[in-house]
């Protein structure tokens, strides 16, 4: 399962680097963030922080009110935890242009892997049969979604021009 | 509130957002949002950006209190 993951993050994160480095040519510096996007991402942070806390809040007050075991296994609570958090900062980013650094241009690259990721992990899911342990269902849904955000973002202001005036 | 001043005086020197935004290193969207008035810059920006367009903090930044 750990291989798995880290075999999802190095795709997700490794390979839209190296794609976008080759379009780019010049493979400028991947951190520069402006000042608007370091504020917006420290929002990110923080709305992130508190959809993990609030997730685990709810898991502990159904488990300990009920008793009520429906998740399986604590490793899967704690990674759609995770993944919950991790989407809510990601799309907020995304949503607000600070996702990627504002030098990057890889906004499509990161957008189909991470849909693509989804899938996989969502067909990973379906095969496996086990659905009650849903782990990859939750890593699915996670880099689905991120795709989708990233890609929706990425047309729509392509859609508007992005917002640009003369 | 949209800060017009820094609209036309970028308009008045020919210059885009993106190269404006280029001028100053930010992304084009960081000087849409500050022409917006959805975001307030640093004074580091500001100053930049009155460099890159021959213009006082006052002449774009300054806002009168009644």
């Amino acid at each position: 399962m750990v291989l798995l993951i880290a075999v999802g993050c190095v795709a997700v994160g490794l390979i839209p680097i190296l794609i976008g480095s080759a379009m780019e040519r010049r493979g400028r510096g991947y951190t520069d963030y402006d000042e608007r996007q370091q504020y917006v991402r420290g929002k990110a942070y923080q709305y992130a922080l508190m959809t993990l806390m609030a997730c685990i809040l709810v898991w502990i007050g159904l488990y300990g009110i009920g008793g009520w075991d429906w998740t399986g296994n604590v490793a899967n609570v704690g990674l759609c935890c995770m993944c919950l958090s991790a989407l809510v900062f990601t799309v907020y980013c995304t949503v607000h242009d600070s996702y990627l650094s504002w030098r990057s241009k890889h906004y499509l690259a990161f957008g189909v892997t991470a849909a693509l990721m989804g899938g996989a992990y969502i067909a990973l899911w379906w095969m496996s049969e086990r659905w009650l342990e849903f782990w990859h269902l939750a890593v699915g849904l996670f880099w689905l979604a991120d795709g989708a955000a990233i890609l929706l973002r990425r047309w729509w202001l392509r859609r508007k021009k992005d917002g640009e005036e003369p | 509130m949209k800060n017009l001043r820094l609209k036309s005086a970028r308009a008045a020197k020919g210059l885009s957002q993106q190269a404006l935004a280029d001028a100053v290193g930010v992304s084009r969207q960081t000087v849409n949002a500050i022409e917006q008035g959805d975001y307030n810059p640093t004074i580091k920006l500001c100053a930049a950006i009155c460099r890159a367009l021959g213009k006082t903090l006052d002449e774009l930044f300054w806002e009168e209190w009644e």
